[in-house]
């Protein structure tokens, strides 16, 4: 069940009104789990097994390396949580990537192979970090694991952010599940409009630039230079507002149930730097790769040689965790290198000059995370830099969304942006939320499209 | 609070009121005009999906506010039949083909535009008596874009049509309540009604389909052409039903753009042969005009698509019905020498 879908606010309007006449924390935690189970079954009830089997292992380690004083002990209770949560992603979504990697070595050597042919669960990517940040923070006693099993298994199904994050840690919202949250009106509309601006942003922005992508990155080659351009472009835009769409969401419907998610995005596009972008875009995920990857990798403890490699293995990992792709493993490559190169040669650009680099960067990255193979990657490539000749296409609909991308932007950093947020108190919040109910009713693209996100 | 709400809400509705006809226009038929159901004379609709264009309707629900019907003496009066793509939805009244026709043609024919979006030769053999009596047609152009559109003669439906009971309930409505009311109850395709799955289920979808498996939104209930058809037949029942002289024009979606490749094969290359055997042996004459929408593509020209929509798909731009029209004066000049 997406959050687009007529089905989720049915869904989420039964929770709301059940969860909030719950009397106690017991009852209201346990309609939340029934409910993030139901939820996470909409999509595939088969997988709710490799939930539960997440769950159950992790609460078991955790419990066991917190009473345990041996450091043996804890290590090979956290290489059991790590194996059985990274054997799990390993095996749904890349075994059938390296069996046909090795298929194509094979192949030339005259050697045949099959793939598994596996469905990737939705979502196992995003709730395996969450249960590993668990184990990883209890095994390096920054946090103390909770005695409720309901609380855990809520913390890892919580329906919010169960399929596409934000990765919310243990010790965020742990403590938040472990007390009743009191109602409060100002609370629930600041949820709700946060709800309505994600709802804009995935169905009347990145959907409608989505439309633009798919069909020019299906075959690039049949179009102009100037067209495949603004389609890369429009990518940039399609998935910022896809998935910053989706976290305003899932960060809305939380919010409106009680409960605090951490931000996940602050105008990327505003970045001047390549730390500066990662401080901005999936925030979420990049603190997760550096609190447990690069600093588990050493950080910038060695030498300054050390701390490059760190970074690049760091972000390279960070790309193939998004797809089992090499288009993947080159994006994150690519961010790895530009983040190494930056710290090995600082520059002081002026923030234009540096915001147009960062843009050029994350704009050849989004080429290789939008295609589907690298030749299709190096066909928008060619088509680009030699402004080819083909069909010149040119949407005035994923224009004018470019324009509201560039726009919301700029209006952030002016005097504008608590506007955005739309206040309860102020005249124009009304007059703003029946305009977005209306166009979403009257303009959204026709026919479902799923989150970008869901596929990883 | 509650009133600054009211007041905030109400006011956000009529900005969308005030603002929505530049971008959506309900079509919902509410008469019924020459035997079929149309929208009444005087009111317009607007077609937002591809080209941002808007209809206007005239008499007897003919599209078009200028198209004439009474056709001066000494003029010929030439009926044009088919479907969303004759009619001319995604082009302004003065980019459509009749009225392309009637400015090349204006001294020597009056062309009627009788063709209606989601029509087929089921929906023309029931207007053509009537366009004969009472508009003078005295010859008839079907422009085909899709073989089973012509196919459907063979079955020719007599019943006089209803108008639905929900289209009178909501004349009162406006348009963008229609069509917002439209979005929320029927699936993408704007007919079939929506449904809701609250079961658990198997493997739902997780990705956008790739771009040749996603429906094709413009003609959602794309019908097979039965196979194989019997053209004798289906221009039997057209003769039937006229004395007058026929010809057809067939215009597929040629050339197409499907994923990366152009398509520019007809995939019913088999069957419009046997059509033209058909129609040699039953004194109908047909026009071909693939070739000629091929070599438009190939300047780059594309006859079908819109930038607000996309090319080499969807409906036949102002390209697309110039060619349509060089095709129309040229039959009917050659046939008036």
């Amino acid at each position: 069940m997406a959050f687009t879908q007529a089905e989720f606010l049915i869904f989420f309007v039964a929770v709301l009104t059940l969860v909030w006449s719950a009397r106690t924390r017991l009852v209201r935690n346990l309609i939340l789990l029934f409910a993030s189970y139901y939820f996470y079954a909409y999509w595939d009830y088969r997988f709710c097994g490799l939930l539960l089997l997440s769950t159950v292992v992790d609460f078991i380690v955790a419990k066991a390396m917190h009473r345990s004083e041996r450091h043996s002990l804890r290590k090979a209770l956290l290489a059991v949580s790590v194996f059985v949560n990274l054997g799990i992603l390993a095996c749904f979504k890349y075994a059938d990537f390296f069996i046909d990697s090795a298929r194509q070595i094979f192949d030339s050597a005259g050697l045949g192979s099959g793939t598994l042919g596996l469905i990737l669960p939705v979502g196992i990517s995003f709730y395996t970090f969450q249960t590993l940040s668990y184990t990883i923070d209890v095994y390096r006693r920054q946090l103390v694991p909770t005695n409720s099993i309901l609380d855990f298994a809520l913390y890892v199904a919580f329906f919010p952010q169960l399929v596409a994050g934000p990765i919310v840690r243990a010790r965020e919202l742990l403590p938040q599940l472990a007390t009743m949250p009191s109602f409060s009106r100002r609370r629930c509309y600041g949820g709700f409009q946060q709800m309505l601006r994600g709802l804009v942003k995935k169905v009347l922005l990145a959907d409608r630039l989505g439309e633009m992508v798919d069909v020019v990155f299906a075959g690039p080659e049949l179009y102009h230079g100037a067209t495949v351009s603004i389609a890369v472009l429009a990518y940039a835009g399609q998935i910022y507002y896809d998935f910053s769409g989706y976290t305003d969401i899932a960060t809305g419907v939380a919010k409106m149930l009680g409960y605090r998610f951490p931000a996940n995005f602050r105008h990327p596009y505003l970045a001047t730097s390549m730390a500066d972008f990662w401080h901005r875009w999936h925030m979420t995920l990049s603190r997760w790769l550096r609190d447990y990857l690069y600093i588990s990798l050493g950080g910038n403890r060695g030498t300054k040689l050390t701390t490059y490699r760190n970074l690049i293995i760091t972000m390279t990992l960070g790309g193939l965790w998004h797809g089992a792709a090499w288009t993947f493993v080159l994006w994150g490559l690519l961010h790895g290198i530009a983040l190494a190169i930056e710290r090995a040669i600082p520059m002081r650009l002026p923030k234009l000059l540096g915001g147009l680099m960062v843009m050029g960067i994350v704009l050849s990255g989004w080429v290789l995370f939008r295609s589907k193979n690298l030749d299709t990657a190096m066909l928008v490539y060619a088509q680009v830099f030699t402004l080819a000749d083909g069909i010149l296409w040119l949407p005035p609909l994923a224009i004018a969304a470019l324009g509201c991308m560039i726009i919301e932007h700029l209006a952030w950093r002016t005097s504008l942006r608590p506007m955005m947020r739309l206040p309860a108190d102020r005249w124009y919040a009304p007059v703003a939320v029946g305009i977005m109910i209306w166009c979403l009713l009257l303009y959204a693209p026709q026919g479902f499209r799923p989150f970008v996100y869901f596929q990883f | 609070m509650i009133a600054r709400w009211t007041i905030g809400l109400i006011v956000g509705t009529a900005i969308i009121w005030l603002s929505s006809p530049l971008f959506v226009r309900s079509y919902l038929p509410r008469e019924i005009n020459r035997g079929v159901l149309t929208l009444p004379a005087g009111e317009s609709y607007r077609w937002r999906s591809e080209g941002y264009a808007t209809s206007a309707i005239g008499r007897f629900g003919i599209v078009g506010q200028s198209s004439t019907v009474e056709v001066p003496s000494g003029k010929q009066s030439v009926a044009l039949w088919g479907d969303s793509q004759a009619e001319g939805v995604c082009v302004d009244d003065d980019q459509k083909i009749f009225e392309l026709a009637n400015a090349r043609a204006a001294n020597r024919l009056v062309v009627i535009p009788l063709a209606r979006s989601g029509d087929t030769a089921k929906d023309w053999l029931k207007q053509i008596p009537f366009a004969e009596k009472e508009l003078g047609v005295s010859k008839h152009l079907l422009l085909i874009t899709e073989l089973s559109d012509l196919a459907a003669a063979v079955h020719p439906n007599p019943e006089p049509p209803q108008l639905p009971r929900t289209n009178a309930m909501v004349r009162w409505l406006p348009d963008f309540a229609i069509h917002a009311a439209r979005n929320l109850l029927t699936q993408a395709d704007g007919v079939t009604p929506r449904r809701l799955r609250l079961k658990v289920g198997v493997q739902a979808l997780a990705a956008t389909p790739e771009i040749g498996q996603q429906p094709n939104r413009l003609k959602p209930g794309l019908r097979e052409l039965p196979s194989p058809t019997d053209w004798n037949s289906v221009l039997q029942s057209i003769k039937q039903t006229s004395s007058q002289p026929i010809i057809i024009l067939y215009a597929p979606q040629l050339p197409r753009v499907m994923a990366n490749q152009i398509v520019t094969k007809d995939s019913d290359y088999e069957s419009f042969s046997r059509l033209q055997i058909a129609a040699n042996f039953e004194q109908i004459q047909v026009i071909d005009l693939r070739e000629r929408l091929r070599e438009s593509a190939q300047r780059n020209d594309w006859p079908h698509g819109f930038h607000n929509g996309r090319f080499g798909s969807g409906h036949l731009n102002v390209t697309g019905n110039r060619i349509v029209t060089d095709a129309i004066c040229e039959v009917l000049q050659s046939e008036n020498r």
